[in-house]
């Protein structure tokens, strides 16, 4: 590193690797390779307002006591593949990456919920949200169902613009075999995710024939809407799509609908506030309504706490369950204090 | 408004242009590898009048306002009869029936380009010797070239550079054999190991001397507009003679990049030689700063540009069409 460093006059962030300021402490989020490191909110300064320092410069900025720990940040960048060495005329020619977000999808997502007394509609529901290009449905199961009977549902999706299909039943009553759980996957090969909830203990299915969707087990008894809405490190995503969205927009709702186990059309079923029913009203008359476009804009840079907190980017929102009344409070199940760097338990 | 759009089933770039399309409002007619075309009558007269099938959607070249030539050709159904090709008469008569196809395509591809259009469907299959010798003259650097058949003359090129390698005149090689497994013929770097079981003579084949690239450049050119993306091949050794070779562990650092306007005026000069509006040009910045140029691609994978540079290029290209 040292000979690179004598080499060159200057360093160059790479643009997918994109430092973020907290109160306490900074993040770099590699957006290519989906992951992300803590440095301290100095070496944020140096990243993003000395950046066109020569290393020089840098180096005789924070005089002899610092250099060491300098010398230490950049062998960590580097060696990270987070910066390169570059000359001054080089600069100019690695533009900031353009983090503007938009999709032809009027509608990017939905979540539907069936619990006992459910009557959904689902061809006639499948064919308006192809109408409204979305591309990734959630089906909620809460109460007893068949494999069957979900295969059923799900082939109306067969001609549909969705691509990825999430589901969470109940775990089966009647035995199931590993072979069935897998024929059951195979049906629909836009299924990426199957969750059995209330299972007997929490397990994934390890199956070799279809690398593309993944079955789990959770001892979760996911029974209704409350069972939503968890901050956790492990929920984190960080990719360009989800990062350049959530800059401007809510990482949970932004382009959402649900339809709630009774019919209602909402941002997410978990929300009390009804737009309208399913049996009365389409989905394109509930999104021309202002009102409900409203949480779709409510970003990071807005919410109280989250916008002083280095994981804003990457942290899914929730306005179901926030920490007071509100509209901007921090979400209510997140355990994050970002002024101590702490997750504190419950 | 209608769009058509001729690409290859499954083509997810394809889809994802059709989305935007859709957003757009614009209607589209995809024609894919899976149907063929069936002709139902062309009028010429004062008013050309084309009129045809597509998977039993009539389409009526009227109410075609542009046309995206993506990937793949048109077929045309043409009689199905089979012909033993024993003898010579019926063998003249297939011969006769696919000249006809042809003629018929040919013109098909005439007014579709008459129309605004993406691509240039008579350019996929693009000869990459014709297009290194015309950036030349326009002066644009290219890598010292040479195509022989003769070790004498290749052992005199290799100890001029200090490296060189070998690649394809046509497309890559990628094959697959049960027994052998899959064999793939990119880019290689020619060893002494490999010259020394060289015969004196083999079949003729390109090398090029080896560019020593600070960066790759993969630039997707489309109506006069350049989205330049840096690939950082070098620092791992895996990948840096051909960027395709994939490291899926780390992958290169894949950023946007700023083109110099002079290169772009080379380019754009070159791309309007070469009679295309859109296409992929795979160039790279040497160590000593130079911009060398290897070749394009007319098909342009413009989709591994678009993704990690946020470019929206199926947004661009969408409006191209409906514009
Ligand atoms: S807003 Fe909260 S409860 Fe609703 S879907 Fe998002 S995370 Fe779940
Ligand atoms: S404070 Fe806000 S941004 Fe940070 S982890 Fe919690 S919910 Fe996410």
């Amino acid at each position: 590193m040292s000979n690179q460093l004598l080499d060159k006059s200057h360093f160059k962030l790479y643009a997918n690797c994109i430092p973020v300021k907290g109160a306490s402490r900074s993040i770099i989020c590699d957006i290519q390779r989906g992951r992300y490191n803590f440095i301290t909110n100095d070496l944020y300064e140096i990243l993003s307002e000395q950046s066109d320092l020569s290393i020089n410069d840098i180096f005789s900025f924070y005089g002899a006591e610092n250099k060491e720990i300098l010398e230490e940040y950049f062998h960590f960048l580097s060696s990270e593949e987070y910066i390169f060495f570059c000359e001054f005329e080089e600069l100019g020619l690695f533009p900031k990456l353009d983090l503007h977000w938009e999709s032809p999808s009027i509608i990017t997502n939905a979540i539907i919920d069936v619990g006992i007394d459910s009557n959904h509609n689902f061809p006639d529901i499948f064919i308006q949200l192809e109408d409204l290009g979305c591309k990734a449905l959630q089906l909620r199961f809460f109460t007893e169902t068949t494999l069957n009977e979900v295969s059923e549902i799900l082939a109306f999706t067969e001609s549909s613009s969705i691509t990825s299909l999430e589901v969470i039943i109940p775990y089966p009553i009647k035995v199931t075999t590993k072979q069935e759980y897998i024929s059951f996957a195979s049906s629909n090969l836009r299924l990426s995710l199957v969750i059995f909830h209330s299972a007997p203990q929490n397990s994934v299915l390890e199956n070799e024939s279809l690398p593309c969707t993944y079955i789990l087990f959770t001892e979760d008894q996911i029974n209704d809407e409350y069972h939503c809405g968890v901050i956790s490190k492990s929920y984190f995503t960080l990719n360009i799509e989800s990062f350049s969205e959530a800059q401007l927009f809510n990482s949970c709702l932004n382009r959402k609908i649900s339809i709630d186990k009774s019919g209602n059309i909402k941002n997410c079923p978990s929300m009390s506030l009804s737009y309208g029913n399913i049996k009365f009203q389409t989905l394109k008359e509930v999104i021309r309504m202002k009102e409900f476009k409203k949480v779709w804009s409510i970003n990071k840079n807005q919410i109280n706490i989250c916008k002083d907190c280095e994981f804003r980017y990457i942290c899914t929102d929730c306005r179901a369950f926030i920490s007071t009344i509100d509209v901007l409070s921090k979400p209510a199940k997140c355990n994050y204090n970002p002024y101590l760097e702490t997750w504190e338990e419950k | 408004m209608t769009v058509v759009i001729i690409s290859t089933d499954g083509d997810q770039s394809t889809y994802n242009v059709i989305d935007w399309l859709h957003h757009f409002k614009i209607k589209v007619h995809l024609i894919d590898d899976k149907n063929r075309l069936h002709v139902n009558s062309v009028q010429l007269s004062k008013n050309n009048h084309l009129r045809f099938e597509y998977d039993n959607k009539k389409i009526d070249l009227m109410e075609i306002h542009s046309f995206w030539h993506r990937r793949g050709n048109i077929s045309i159904a043409f009689p199905a009869i089979k012909y033993l090709e024993d003898f010579d008469f019926e063998k003249q008569f297939v011969k006769h029936l696919d000249q006809e196809q042809r003629k018929l395509k040919e013109y098909f591809n005439f007014e579709f380009r008459q129309k605004k259009h993406l691509g240039n469907i008579f350019q996929t299959d693009i000869n990459k010797l014709i297009v290194l010798e015309k950036a030349q003259r326009l002066g644009i650097a290219i890598p010292d070239t040479l195509i022989t058949s003769n070790k004498e003359e290749l052992l005199n090129f290799k100890s001029k550079y200090q490296s060189i390698i070998c690649k394809p005149l046509s497309d890559g090689l990628m094959a697959h054999d049960l027994e052998i497994g899959i064999i793939t013929y990119y880019t290689n770097i020619i060893s002494d190991d490999n010259l020394k079981i060289l015969n004196n003579t083999f079949t003729v084949s390109l090398f090029q001397e080896k560019i020593e690239k600070k960066y790759e450049l993969r630039i997707f050119f489309i109506d006069g507009d350049f989205y330049t993306m840096a690939i950082f091949s070098q620092e791992d050794t895996k990948t840096s003679v051909d960027f395709r070779k994939y490291n899926y562990v780390k992958p290169n650092r894949t950023v946007p990049y700023n083109l110099p306007v002079s290169v772009k005026d080379m380019l754009k000069v070159l791309m309007r030689e070469l009679n295309l509006n859109t296409g992929s040009i795979d160039m790279a910045v040497t160590l000593k700063n130079d911009y060398v140029f290897f070749e394009i691609n007319p098909i342009g994978q413009f989709g591994m540009t678009s993704y990690p540079c946020n470019y929206y290029l199926e947004k661009k290209i969408a409006n191209y069409l409906s514009n």
